[in-house]
């Protein structure tokens, strides 16, 4: 499984559709975990069904967390459900790519 | 010899700073800057306390003035985070700015230990355009930032766990 991640906007599916075009995508993984804690679906489990059922797979998800804590508590919760359901995936990717301005960098594995 | 880290939130900064602070053999402190107020600071307390429970890390809670803390022996000494304590030093009675008396602080500890090793949190990266009083606080993070990370030896960024070395090396 690879896992691109980057800040909004920075080029992470064009990235993907160029590098990994033969893996299926997952896309916008920040937003499901939005959806899935609308529908009370624990994202933390959700992922790692996700992980362990998906091997050729490429996860795109932005890099939420770098900014102020949200006032808001359901904004906080699903910054926070990003952090810890990232990690998970990172941690089980074999590559991790950061993209910025349209440049992926391997930050764990190679390309 | 000072170890930054830096990244987002909830992407696995303390994990790392743990391992790295761990890796050292001596006495371990955890210098604890959030103050302990309301549920969510309560819960994120009780989780790294769980997180660091045989460690080995002797805790002192501190919110400001750091310069104050007594060290019995030198040591390893993990603080831990500067989110918190910019604002503790930032948001008195009324607002002063803290980024010399943190960057002091800083060196304090580092004469004071044989290895400190620094959570803080990259904040200026979410586009928004806050109240003058928060963006004053993203911009004094980022100025006690730009300082530590030059008389650091190893600045690392975390990115949903993955450490990114972005000066020196990582040591654990």
């Amino acid at each position: 499984m690879i896992f691109v991640t980057g800040g909004a906007y920075q080029g992470k599916t064009d990235f993907t559709m160029k590098y990994f075009k033969n893996y299926d995508i997952i896309n916008k993984y920040h937003i499901i975990i939005s959806n899935l804690i609308s529908e009370n679906i624990d994202p933390i489990e959700y992922t790692e069904n996700i992980i362990s059922e998906n091997k050729h797979t490429v996860i795109i998800m932005d890099e939420i967390g770098c900014g102020i804590v949200p006032v808001d508590h359901e904004e906080r919760f699903w910054r926070e459900m990003c952090g810890k359901c990232g990690c998970i995936i990172a941690g089980k990717a074999d590559i991790v790519v950061r993209v910025t301005c349209g440049i992926g960098t391997a930050i764990k594995g190679e390309i | 010899m000072i170890t930054l880290i830096t990244g987002g939130s909830k992407c696995g900064k303390s994990a790392l700073a743990e391992k790295i602070a761990g890796n050292s053999s001596g006495r371990k402190y955890y210098i604890a800057t959030m103050r302990p107020y309301g549920d969510e600071a309560l819960k994120a307390i009780e989780r790294h306390r769980e997180m660091r429970s045989g460690g080995g890390f002797e805790t002192i809670e501190k919110y400001t003035d750091l310069h104050e803390i007594n060290f019995t022996e030198r040591g390893t000494v993990l603080l831990e985070c500067m989110g918190n304590l910019c604002a503790n030093e930032m948001f008195r009675e009324k607002i002063v700015n803290p980024v010399k008396k943190i960057v002091n602080d800083v060196k304090y500890l580092e004469k004071n230990s044989e290895r400190l090793v620094i959570v803080t949190n990259e904040l200026g990266a979410d586009g928004i355009m806050y109240a003058p009083e928060t963006m004053a606080y993203i911009s004094y993070m980022a100025e006690i930032n730009r300082n530590i990370a030059e008389f650091s030896e190893n600045v690392i960024e975390c990115v949903y766990g993955i450490p990114v070395v972005l000066k020196g090396e990582l040591n654990c």
